[in-house]
């Protein structure tokens, strides 16, 4: 029992009308004569207030009762790629086929039905979109899509139907299934025709480094196809190999490489077609990789034993990242000779091997005071500019009496890379004091910036070399306060070349180092090994990839930031097709967003004489890989959700297993107000009248 | 003027303009002290042996200095010979000696004296062994780049100089020999491992660089 309108103010309303009641109850009741007839009458009154007041504030029974209603079921089509490959359209023509009859049987089993579809994620349908499906490229997802869906369920279905191939790409266990008990029914369709050929993995190194062979080895594999085939291997979009393949049920192609150039690097495999395959959509793979160094190879070549090359050989070996190979012409021919080869350590001096044979394995030459005359014929540095210009080896030439003019380089192959002209002059190498100045560039260039700090309390190195000129195009970072230059860097072609006029730079490093302070030599000497190689933090160009967006960083020569600097970007498809083209002039950086490029792509990014080129990652599909089924995924859904599997022949509605009816129960409250019975009722007009009658009786009005 | 001050004192003193000035060539520079000893002939003989045979480059004049001298630490090189005179570094030249070693430098410290117990050669010693602890002398073994920078000495030979050093980053960084200096004018074997040494300190370990090695192997009896 419940009052239904039982509100503060109606409460108050009756007990302010109960106050009245009684006060004027009392004193009508002075006419009775005896006291028991007083207390009768007041108790009828009480008795009739009592029930009017029930009546007012509407005092119900309630009562539950039970219904029996049947749940909605949900039904989720596959509609990820792989359901539309095979002959006739694939799976999914089926199951549109039988659509609208299944619909109906559902229907008459008296049960509601939501469609749904299932690719990467499962959405709301309708029978008209579902007919009208044609195609679709997309990943499917079971377990993934299946477990958000069970999670953000708003229906609570009786059971699911999954129409699938069974083809996932999940990464999700079913452990979910156990958690939330709902039968998810599953049928599975007839798989597409076998006859395929597919690229079934690749493997590869994340991390190749630079001027060292690594492999790919890639196995296709195949299924009632045989023949001749083509097998195409782009890298960065440039063709790399194309080799003749013969089909079987399954064959390996290992190819070797080797890159020359850090950064990123685009794989892409191409499979020819073969007539009658199921689709050639998995006849590709395209994945990415990075080109690291591993260790500087540096070639230290020098003409005569100073503190300048000891020094700078104390700096290479302790360098983790340098492989160094030295040789140091320890005596000439001008020397006594009269040893016989067994008291003397002394090897030959390797100018075959080294300028000939291993001239394209090292990534930066150092001439340091060497003289090359005695040692070989100038044909031999032909080869070191061939490698610097092709932008594989940086050059570096320090000084002493030996290098530049006086080492006879001048109209050699040399002077044609070296940032300056090799001139006669009366005193080529002087003795003296000369303090270092950075010049304006040499303030900003990366190289020699560090040296802002540091350059007043350096000491003065003690020998010069005058016989140099900075070429037109070279960067002067360092001079003597007199001007004459001592670090000198410039391009050629694509090579980078650094020269040194003085052989006094070990003073710099012991001076330093005893001095306990910064060690301004290693950190000089590195930078310009980093510079001559290259470093992605010494180029021109460079790419950030920041979730949504892509920087590219100009600079200009001083490697300041550029101020209208003319970039042109190429598009370039895995395969190396220009698929677009932009071109803008920029102020430092500029930003594109990732969404706006197509992808897979190659950005080949141009800024004069400097390009790089930028692999752009794409959303890898895994849709077409193969087509079969994962380890008898529907099979255990279908047995760990409580519901039951079927081949696509044998489904019925009837047969598929949803929650018991019993369960499905639902209660409402059925409500009878008091004073609308007959017995309320005839009690409270029955109280009245007695009260009425008895005072009429006693003589009372 | 502290400067010229101690070039003019050092002209009239010792009658002897003696500024050490920084080159990157090899300088013969030795440890000046009251009671050393200057074999001038015989370092002017050694430095003609090496720029005869070899491509080394030299400042001819020997440098006689100690740590009162500017820029005398400024010699990767740096030779100490004596006989009876005990040797003594003050805390702050120890420091001096430690920086300048960790540095790249090399010493090379010579017993002038036929006597093993000699004062000079016990306390020298005892001196770099406060510096670099007690125990850091060890035998140089024959396997030594020291013995092979230029002229190859076979083991035999090698171990016949019961060269010692102080080992630091792996190198010999303080050699301790017997007479060797003296011996070189006059002993062809002497002359060829103190050239080797002079080399050592211009290339360290160029010569166990793994291209010499298939030569050198070849060569060694």
């Amino acid at each position: 029992m419940k009052f239904l309108e039982i509100t503060p103010l109606k409460i108050a309303f009756v007990s302010i009308l109960f106050v009245l009641f009684f006060i004027f109850s009392l004193r009508s009741l002075h006419k009775a004569e005896k006291r028991w007839q007083k207390v009768l009458l007041m108790a009828l009154r009480c008795i009739s207030f009592i029930l009017f007041s029930t009546a007012f504030l509407r005092l119900s029974l309630l009562k539950k009762t039970y219904s029996e209603t049947m749940g909605k079921a949900g039904i989720i089509i596959d509609t990820s790629g792989s359901m539309f490959a095979g002959e006739g359209g694939g799976a999914i023509n089926q199951i549109k086929k039988r659509l609208g009859e299944l619909l109906k049987d559902f229907s008459s089993q008296g049960r509601e039905v939501d469609l749904f579809t299932l690719d990467e994620k499962i959405s709301p349908s309708s029978l008209e979109s579902l007919l009208s499906i044609e195609n679709s490229e997309r990943e499917t997802k079971i377990l993934d899509s299946l477990e958000e869906f069970i999670r953000k369920m708003e229906t609570d279905y009786d059971g699911l139907v999954l129409f699938s191939d069974g083809i996932d790409n999940s990464e999700k266990s079913l452990d979910f299934l156990k958690e939330k008990k709902i039968p998810i029914n599953t049928v599975k369709m007839p798989p597409p025709s076998k006859k395929d050929v597919w690229i079934d993995r690749v493997e590869f190194p994340t991390v190749a480094f630079k001027k060292v062979p690594f492999s790919v080895k890639v196995v296709i594999k195949s299924e009632g196809i045989s023949g001749w085939g083509k097998l195409k291997i782009f890298l960065n979009g440039e063709l790399r190999s194309s080799d003749e393949i013969h089909l079987r049920k399954e064959i390996t192609v290992v190819k070797e490489f080797t890159i020359d150039e850090e950064g990123s690097y685009l794989l892409h495999i191409v499979l020819s077609p073969f007539p009658g395959e199921l689709t050639d959509k998995n006849n590709y793979f395209t994945d990415y990789f990075k080109v690291i160094r591993d260790k500087i190879r540096v070639l230290q070549v020098v003409g005569t034993p100073t503190w300048d090359v000891r020094f700078l050989r104390r700096f290479l070996k302790k360098n983790i990242s340098v492989e160094l190979i030295s040789f140091m012409i320890l005596r000439t021919r001008d020397d006594y000779m009269f040893f016989s080869d067994n008291e003397l350590s002394l090897i030959p001096f390797p100018t075959r091997e080294i300028f000939v044979e291993a001239i394209d394995t090292f990534d930066v030459v150092i001439f340091q005071n060497f003289n090359y005359a005695p040692y070989g014929p100038v044909d031999f540095l032909y080869n070191l500019k061939r490698v610097v210009q092709k932008g594989k080896t940086g050059f570096v030439m320090l000084g002493g009496d030996r290098a530049f003019y006086k080492g006879e380089y001048s109209n050699t192959p040399v002077e044609e890379i070296a940032p300056v002209r090799f001139i006669d002059v009366p005193e080529p190498y002087i003795n003296g004091e000369f303090r270092a100045k950075l010049t304006k560039i040499g303030e900003v260039h990366p190289i020699t910036s560090f040296l802002k700090e540091f350059i007043e309390k350096l000491p003065p190195f003690h020998t010069i070399n005058l016989d140099i000129q900075p070429k037109k195009d070279s960067l002067v970072l360092l001079t003597d306060t007199k001007g004459n230059p001592i670090i000198i860097i410039g391009e050629s072609e694509k090579g980078r070349c650094v020269v040194i006029a003085t052989n006094s730079l070990w003073e710099w490093y012991f001076d330093s180092l005893l001095k306990n302070g910064f060690e301004v030599y290693t950190q000089l000497m590195q930078n310009i090994l980093n510079w001559v190689t290259e470093d992605p933090y010494f180029k021109e160009v460079s790419v950030e990839e920041t979730g949504e967006k892509l920087i590219i960083t100009v600079r200009d020569k001083n490697f300041k930031e550029c101020k209208k600097c003319k970039v042109d970007l190429k598009f370039l498809s895995p395969d190396g097709k220009i698929v677009g083209e932009r071109n803008f002039e920029t102020e430092g950086n500029l930003i594109l967003k990732k969404d706006e490029i197509p992808s897979p792509s190659i950005i080949s990014i141009q800024k004069g004489g400097s390009q790089i080129n930028y692999p752009l990652k794409g959303k890898e599909n895994l849709e077409f890989k193969n087509f079969e089924q994962k380890g008898k995924l529907l099979e255990r859904i279908a047995e760990l959700s409580g519901g039951r599997y079927f081949e696509f022949e044998e489904f019925k509605p009837e047969k598929a297993r949803f929650l018991s009816k019993e369960k499905r129960i639902e209660n409402w409250k059925e409500i009878k107000e008091v004073w609308t019975s007959s017995v309320f009722i005839f009690l409270f007009f029955g109280v009245i009248m007695i009260e009425w009658t008895l005072r009429r009786k006693w003589g009372m009005r | 003027m502290k400067r010229f001050l101690k070039i003019l004192i050092a002209f009239f003193m010792l009658g002897n303009y003696n500024l050490f000035a920084v080159s990157s060539l090899f300088r013969w520079v030795q440890y000046r002290y009251e009671g050393d000893i200057q074999m001038r002939d015989a370092v002017k003989q050694v430095l003609w042996e090496l720029v005869r045979i070899t491509s080394v480059e030299i400042v001819e004049e020997p440098f006689y200095g100690n740590f009162d001298d500017e820029n005398f630490f400024m010699s990767p090189f740096i030779y100490l010979t004596g006989k009876n005179v005990s040797i003594n570094f003050r805390t702050d030249e120890k420091r001096k000696i430690l920086s300048h070693i960790t540095a790249g430098g090399l010493w090379l410290i010579d017993n002038s004296s036929e006597n093993q117990n000699s004062q000079f050669w016990i306390s020298v010693r005892k001196e770099f062994e406060s510096i670099f602890g007690p125990g850091s002398i060890k035998p140089i073994p024959e396997s030594d780049a020291i013995f092979r920078t230029f002229f190859l000495l076979q083991p035999d030979v090698a171990r016949k100089f019961e060269l010692e050093g102080i080992f630091v980053d792996g190198r010999a960084a303080v050699i301790f020999s017997k007479n060797l200096l003296q011996n070189a004018t006059r002993e062809k074997y002497s002359m060829r491992l103190l050239i080797n040494i002079i080399m050592f300190s211009l290339t360290t370990d160029y010569k166990l660089d793994q291209v010499h090695q298939p030569f050198i192997k070849k060569r060694l009896r």
